[in-house]
């Protein structure tokens, strides 16, 4: 026996525990799937209202589907009403089984009943499927021409589905859209609005042929808003006439009058009218009043209309009510770029609107807050929105710091603003300031050298004081290694403009107590890498700290984070008094980077002067070590890569290093590229049957070359590993880099393992000279190897080769 | 247009709901967690309107039930909660003071105002009384069916 929905409904409500709950509504489900099976045709809607109300509950009803498509079938309008309701709830335009109803909609619609076709029409426009809609289009069509304003509105709704959902047919209906839009009726005026703001959507080409029209929509539009009108009474609602008409007359209007000024002619007087009849004292008029501004700006509207519009945004802004104050946030977003001056107006009561307490106005506030800064609030608002990035929660955080950061590079007046507000939005912002961003302001720190030394100080005062902030410590770190010699020259000027000594030591307490204690736990590795490469720096500026610095560099040279250790023991092997006489010029100041800063930089000076010595670009210019790895040459320019992998010799000499043998540790020069390092000291070892030369010798390693010059220009060297020890060589990884002129191909080694007292591992090289012996051949070796469990790193280099290879 | 309307009880429970967009019903209930979590938990004085997805949420409370309607972003927000509004007062005026409970055992005529109401998620009728003129005849015809079946 089939219980009534509401004693299930009852029984539900009436289960204390979630588990009593499953335990009805799967006995239930039990007894409805049997009936199902029996094909009950009695209380069949009955069970299918039920199963309504456990689907809506959040169970699985998929056994129903069918039997709505039954329901719909039958001949009794009851058990219609339920059939659609159940297909328009299981049911979406995506399930196969909506093809089976095609028929028996069809067949509703052409029923005699109004309501009939009602239910039909309404299955179709809110679940009909792309191909439901083409098999009933032409029904539809025939239905918008009804004497029945009933299903003339429900069919011109289904035809903006059929208009939006089938792409070859939305021209079907142009004919009769004329017509719904002479309606006296509401229901179909607001029908045909949809339709045509749909279609134009669709189409933008139809709106040429449509604004015939507006005059119509014109002449609705004052009716309902002059007193007087006849069925006024029933579409009251809050003192105004049918408020949903106008907002869609409204919205026709303004795709009508966009960028047309004709248009916009004709509808001048009724959107005056509007704006100023309508009462904003309840939401009713203020939707209204909302729709005539967006309108009143989209269109080319004549001043005096725009004055009144920008005056209701204005009384918007000031209103109490949150929702006003949320939606003229938003229209103000829309019209930025149509009125700045207004905008400047209203700057104060948007920027107190940050300080809402309703987060989606402070959301909207600090959008409209980003497009009105320019050069001359720069500085107001940035203190306003430093102010916010204190108290903003975090995920307003970094989409803040970055628009801030844009913001400063695009507006600042002068250097030293910029330098200084980018080093306060680090101070607050903590790790949310972005890659590019610091990297960037790094640039424009090395661009400004008069500032170097006030840069320098600022940050080494802020780090003194906390270094919790990453982006602080990472950017304060690498301005200490560059420009460390000024903090300690005693020159240096502190923030009052007293003069501050800061001692060697002190510079290298700091550091130490980076790597104690990193801001950021897991990412403590890019941040060793980072004081590291400071470190090394160091050693020239600071001298007196050679000790300490090779100390704490020894710390990371067993370190498990890979990066970080090839660093220290590079830069622990540019220690070794070997490296003397070229260690000034290899730890010497970064380039400036060519790429253009922005901003203060085109406004102050035309061109990026780079303030460190040259020669960064032709990273691997050897000249001068021509005459032998002796020679000291104090201006050798083996320079760092620079910081971004934009520009300069970083990149080729990454190129290079790939060049070599696959076996190679992929070099992975700083994966935030702030690396310091030279990288490979590339040994030159051209050669053309020329004698065989002794590329390298050291620890028992020798290394041979055998050049030969090639009929086609290029030279090949074969390189001879000999292993004098009596232990093996093993994990034997060779590389060479070559200068730029010179494109090097190496083939892999034969091995890599060197037994001891053998040369029987070879490698060959091709090398070809572009500047065809203008310029000799060099070239740089690193050769790595593990030798009684202790893994050992060697450089060399060789010149020397005969001329013309 | 409107994406889709929920009505939610205080505790979250849901007592209508309606796609005017295809949705998956897995989807259809991860969204109504997310989106009854993301409103239940707004403080009153704040403004109705909250921004989710690609999407703006207009919400209203009526009483014991939060009624959500989802729009497009370049959609009217005022205008939706109007429409929300037009909504219950049909409902107010065909329940005669309606509360959640006549919802809940009445869930299905409530679809069926809303039938007269919205179709593909475009107003359709904004006069009320002509909203409860249809209802009311289609009600009487579901009389006369019961009338004839008893008889014959």
């Amino acid at each position: 026996m089939s219980i009534k929905l509401r004693e299930l409904i009852r029984s539900i409500r009436a289960a204390k525990t979630a588990a009593e709950e499953r335990a009805v509504i799967a006995r239930e489900c039990a007894l409805i799937r049997t009936a199902f099976k029996e094909d009950d045709n009695q209380f069949r809607h009955r069970n299918v209202a039920k199963l309504l109300f456990i689907h809506m509950m959040g169970y699985p009803t998929h056994f129903g589907q069918m039997e709505c498509l039954k329901l719909i079938a039958s001949s009794k309008f009851a058990e219609k009403r339920v059939g659609y309701l159940g297909l328009t709830q299981l049911l979406d335009e995506n399930t196969d089984v909506l093809m089976l109803v095609t028929n028996s909609v069809k067949h509703d619609m052409n029923h005699e009943n109004q309501y009939v076709n009602g239910l039909a029409l309404c299955a179709l426009g809110n679940i009909g499927s792309n191909e439901m809609c083409r098999a009933l289009a032409r029904e539809v069509e025939n239905m918008m021409a009804s004497p029945n304003p009933y299903l003339r509105k429900k069919a011109a709704l289904c035809a903006m589905r059929i208009v939006r959902k089938v792409d070859e047919i939305e021209d079907k209906f142009n004919g009769k859209i004329g017509n719904l839009l002479e309606d006296r009726h509401h229901g179909v005026l607001l029908a045909g609005c949809s339709l045509l703001t749909t279609l134009l959507e669709v189409n933008p080409s139809y709106i040429k042929e449509f604004r015939r029209h507006i005059p119509s929509l014109v002449r609705a539009l004052r009716n309902m808003v002059t007193s007087g009108y006849s069925s006024a009474a029933e579409y009251d609602i809050a003192g105004i006439t049918d408020p949903f008409l106008q907002a869609k007359i409204l919205r026709l209007l303004r795709i009508f009058g966009e960028r047309n000024v004709d248009a916009s002619d004709e509808m001048n007087d009724i959107l005056a009218q509007v704006a100023t009849n309508t009462e904003g004292t309840k939401n009713t008029g203020n939707s209204i009043l909302y729709e005539c501004v967006l309108t009143i700006m989209s269109i080319e509207a004549e001043s005096g209309l725009r004055v009144l519009g920008i005056n209701i945004l204005g009384r918007f802004l000031q209103s109490r009510d949150n929702n006003i104050r949320y939606v003229a946030l938003a229209t103000l977003q829309r019209v930025v770029n149509v009125d700045q001056q207004v905008m400047q107006r209203h700057r104060n009561t948007i920027i107190d609107c940050l300080k809402d307490a309703d987060i989606s106005i402070r959301k909207r506030a600090l959008d409209v807050t980003y497009s009105l800064i320019d050069e001359t609030n720069i500085k107001s608002m940035t203190k306003e929105l430093l102010n916010y990035l204190l108290v903003a929660e975090t995920d307003f955080k970094e989409e803040l710091c970055s628009k801030l950061c844009m913001a400063v590079d695009k507006f600042s007046p002068n250097r030293q603003w910029q330098i200084d507000t980018l080093i306060k939005i680090m101070c607050l912002g903590g790790s949310y300031v972005k890659e590019e961003q610091r990297e960037k302001f790094c640039r424009v720190v090395a661009a400004t050298p008069e500032l170097h030394a006030y840069t320098v100080t600022k940050l080494y005062a802020n780090m003194r004081e906390s270094l919790s902030q990453e982006a602080l410590v990472h950017v304060g770190v690498w301005c200490l290694g560059e420009f460390g010699d000024l903090l300690v020259s005693g020159n240096a000027v502190g923030p009052d403009d007293q003069p501050i000594s800061v001692s060697s030591g002190d510079v290298l307490d700091l550091l130490y107590d980076v790597v104690r204690k990193p801001p950021s736990a897991e990412k403590a590795a890019a941040t060793h890498c980072l004081v590291a490469a400071a470190l090394i720096k160091l050693v020239t500026r600071c001298p007196s700290e050679a000790e300490k610095i090779k100390k704490l560099l020894r710390r990371f040279d067993a370190s498990l984070h890979v990066d970080l250790q090839q660093r220290s023991c590079e830069f622990l092997e540019l220690l070794h008094s070997e490296w003397d006489p070229h260690r000034a010029g290899i730890l010497d100041r970064m380039p400036v980077p060519e790429k253009e800063i922005g901003g203060a930089d085109s406004r102050d000076r035309p061109a990026p002067v780079g303030g460190a010595p040259t020669g960064g670009k032709d990273l691997l210019d050897l000249n001068d070590l021509l005459d032998g790895p002796a020679a000291p040459s104090a201006t050798s320019n083996v320079v760092s890569t620079p910081a971004y992998p934009a520009s300069g010799g970083g990149g080729d000499l990454l190129d290079l290093l790939d060049g070599g043998p696959p076996t190679a540790p992929a070099p992975t020069m700083g994966g935030d590229g702030l690396l310091d390092m030279l990288g490979v000291p590339p040994a030159p070892a051209a050669s053309q049957d020329a004698p065989p030369m002794v590329a390298f010798e050291k620890n028992g390693l020798k290394i041979t070359f055998f050049p030969r010059k090639d009929a086609d220009g290029s030279t090949t060297v074969l390189a001879k590993f000999a292993n004098n020890l009596n232990v093996p060589m093993t994990n034997f990884v060779f590389e060479a880099a070559v200068p730029k002129y010179i494109t090097l191909t190496m083939q892999p080694a034969t091995g890599q393992v060197l037994p001891p007292q053998t040369d029987l591992v070879t490698q060959t090289m091709r090398c070809v000279n572009s500047t065809h012996g203008e310029k000799g051949l060099l070239m740089k070796l690193r050769i790595g190897y593990v030798c009684n469990g202790t893994p050992v790193q060697e450089m060399g280099q060789i010149g020397g080769f005969p001329l013309g290879y | 247009m409107i994406n889709f309307i929920l009505l939610i009880s205080r505790q979250g429970k849901t007592r209508l709901k309606k796609w005017f967009v295809p949705c998956p019903e897995r989807d259809q209930f991860r969204t109504i967690k997310e989106v009854s979590s993301l409103i239940l938990n707004r403080s009153p004085k704040v403004c109705n309107f909250l921004e989710w997805r690609d999407y703006k949420l207009c919400y209203k409370r009526y009483a014991s039930l939060f009624f959500i309607a989802c729009i497009e972003q370049n959609d009217n927000e005022l205008l939706a909660l109007e429409m929300v509004h037009h909504f219950v007062e049909c409902l107010d005026r065909y329940f005669g003071n309606v509360c959640e409970l006549d919802l809940i055992f009445n869930f299905h005529k409530a679809y069926y105002i809303l039938d007269e109401i919205l179709i593909s998620g475009e107003l359709q009728e904004s006069s009320k009384r002509a909203v409860l003129h249809h209802i009311s005849e289609q009600d009487a015809m579901m009389q006369e069916n019961e009338q004839a079946k008893r008889k014959g």
